[in-house]
């Protein structure tokens, strides 16, 4: 995938750590640009970006705008997000990683609210597109698993959060 | 609220991934332990955990007394008897309970107090006596499963606050269980054909007629246990890698004469569970994509520590491989061998080594050496169908 294959919300499915990696390196490219990568586990593709971009200091202002966030539950997506947004000087990338772990971690506790997040993340990231300075990518880990026709989407499973997603607030599933 | 570090902090505030002494399965980890992450070891009785264990805390605290460690006792107390060096920064600490475990994380994060490494031994023991006292309690068996997923969810999900936190690493220490140890678990590998996705051993069970056809696994505790089902991806995900260590015969050739030779060595077989092809996918049909690595390794009889034996085997491209058909010995269990053994060529013939369920190593080792014609790789230990 390349940067014009990038919308407003955007749930990439098919990705490897070297195509992330390419990813993340090409928009950096630009001027003015900052990626967060929010994430529930520790999967940033380090090995594989410093193959692309050496960690040297030439390369400084790449690494230092690359924010990495931990997130494990939709609260702290959603408070995430928010902030994020209020800064709207540089144009932003959002790379989130682990939907599924956080959504699931909120359902633990109280599902009804884990879904209001949810709609209030993607509204919000929606809401802030802004001419493209703000685009959003939800890397599903899980694979895709195609889903038959009427079947009611849950969310309580793991890919079910994609899916969920994709249909009600992406603009596009690659 | 922070917004989080750039990466060019995260990587000067990281330390050096810990090395576990073996210098491949350093290589297979990328370099060994990272720090944010979790790792899981398991393996069968007496194979080396505790001592991996030993060996990472050493290699922790030797040369950097900032460094500190602790040691998270279960049933069994932590070895400090067969720590030969420095033990100033080692703390040790005991919990018998899972959910005591679990409140132990959440206060542990509250503090300032931060340790680099911990190491949980006998943690799978942990959360099977917690199913134990769950089903006791009158819950639903057919939902143990969920149950059990949900709940390792929620203390690795403390544990991955604290590592993200205080850029630390844990260690669980786990044993392994058979799968189909017990006879009420299900459809859950009805399904499969052949589980061989390298990290566990094989064995095709015939014995009797009118037992299912199992292939049976040795998995993790933590998914081979009493909650056995097909949802182990909700947990997994926080695990980076699981090693398996065990048994392997060494390979020597014994030439002409018929000496027989049964040497053992180990070996860990690393499967990154963070891996994007391993998620909500049937064991079954993951086989050809998951990351796995073998690495062998063995005691140093003047050092005493782990070393390497010999380039480690990675990347196996479980694709190419071939499950031999299967052959009866004289007790009547089967076993696989390949039909090249059945070449009077081979030194040692298949029915002699059938006589003899050791030897089946070495018959996988022929087998595997006529295939590959190359070194051989993962050998499929088999254990006699009553084993």
């Amino acid at each position: 995938m390349n940067l014009n294959g990038l919308k407003n919300v955007t749930i990439w499915t098919t990705f490897k750590n070297t195509t992330v990696s390419q990813l993340i390196c090409d928009f950096l490219k630009e001027e003015n640009t900052i990626l967060h990568y929010i994430d529930a586990v520790n999967s940033f593709p380090l090995m594989e970006f410093q193959n692309l971009v050496p960690a040297n200091e030439d390369n400084k202002r790449v690494y230092d705008n690359i924010i990495i966030t931990t997130s494990l539950n939709m609260q702290e997506l959603y408070n995430i997000v928010k902030k994020i947004i209020e800064n709207t000087e540089k144009i932003r990338l959002i790379v989130i990683n682990g939907l599924d772990i956080m959504f699931r971690n909120s359902s633990f506790n109280d599902s009804s609210q884990a879904h209001e997040l949810l709609k209030m993340v993607f509204l919000r990231v929606r809401g802030s597109y802004s001419g493209g300075k703000l685009k959003t990518l939800v890397l599903n880990r899980t694979g895709s698993v195609p889903v038959p026709k009427r079947k009611k989407l849950k969310t309580e499973s793991s890919n079910g959060i994609y899916e969920f997603t994709s249909k009600y607030y992406a603009d596009i599933e690659l | 609220m922070s917004l989080g570090i750039s990466l060019s902090q995260l990587i000067t505030d990281n330390p050096q991934p810990l090395s576990s002494g073996v210098s491949a399965l350093d290589d297979a980890l990328n370099k060994g332990f990272h720090s944010r992450s979790i790792y899981e070891i398991y393996g069968p009785p007496g194979v080396g955990k505790t001592k991996m264990g030993i060996q990472l805390v050493q290699n922790a605290t030797t040369g950097n007394s900032e460094r500190k460690v602790l040691w998270i006792e279960t049933h069994v107390s932590a070895p400090l008897n067969l720590m030969d060096f420095d033990k100033g920064n080692i703390f040790t600490v005991t919990t018998n309970k899972f959910t005591q475990l679990l409140i132990f994380f959440k206060k542990l994060l509250e503090k300032d107090e931060k340790y680099d490494l911990i190491l949980i031994s006998g943690f799978s023991q942990l959360v099977t006596d917690h199913i134990e006292i769950l089903l006791n309690r009158g819950y639903n068996f057919k939902n143990i499963h969920e149950l059990k997923c949900k709940h390792l969810a929620l203390i690795l999900t403390e544990m991955t606050k604290y590592t993200h936190s205080k850029n630390a690493s844990i260690v669980l220490l786990n044993d392994c269980m058979n799968t189909s140890f017990q006879k009420d678990i299900g459809n859950v590998e009805d399904n499969l054909e052949v589980v061989d996705d390298g990290s566990n051993f094989l064995v095709s069970s015939s014995f009797n007629s009118h037992r299912r056809k199992n292939t049976q696994v040795l998995r993790s505790s933590l998914v081979a246990n009493s909650a056995m089902g097909n949802k182990d991806n909700i947990w997994e995900a926080f695990i980076r890698c699981s090693i398996g260590i065990f048994w392997n015969w060494k390979h020597k050739d014994i030439g002409n004469n018929r000496k027989r030779n049964f040497e053992k060595c180990r070996i860990a077989v690393v499967s990154d569970l963070n891996g994007k092809e391993m998620q909500n996918k049937k064991r079954a049909t993951y086989k050809n994509e998951v990351d796995c690595s073998i690495v062998r390794f063995d005691i140093d009889e003047s050092s005493g520590s782990f070393k390497d034996i010999k380039a480690d085997l990675n990347n196996i491209n479980f694709d190419d491989r071939i499950m031999p058909p299967q052959k009866k010995n004289k007790s009547g269990s089967s076993v696989s061998i390949s039909p090249s053994l059945t070449d009077s060529s081979r030194q040692v013939s298949p029915e002699e080594l059938l006589l003899d369920t050791s030897l089946v190593g070495s018959a996988i080792d022929a087998y595997n050496k006529t295939v590959y014609e190359k070194e051989p790789e993962l050998e499929a230990i088999i254990y006699d169908s009553e084993g």
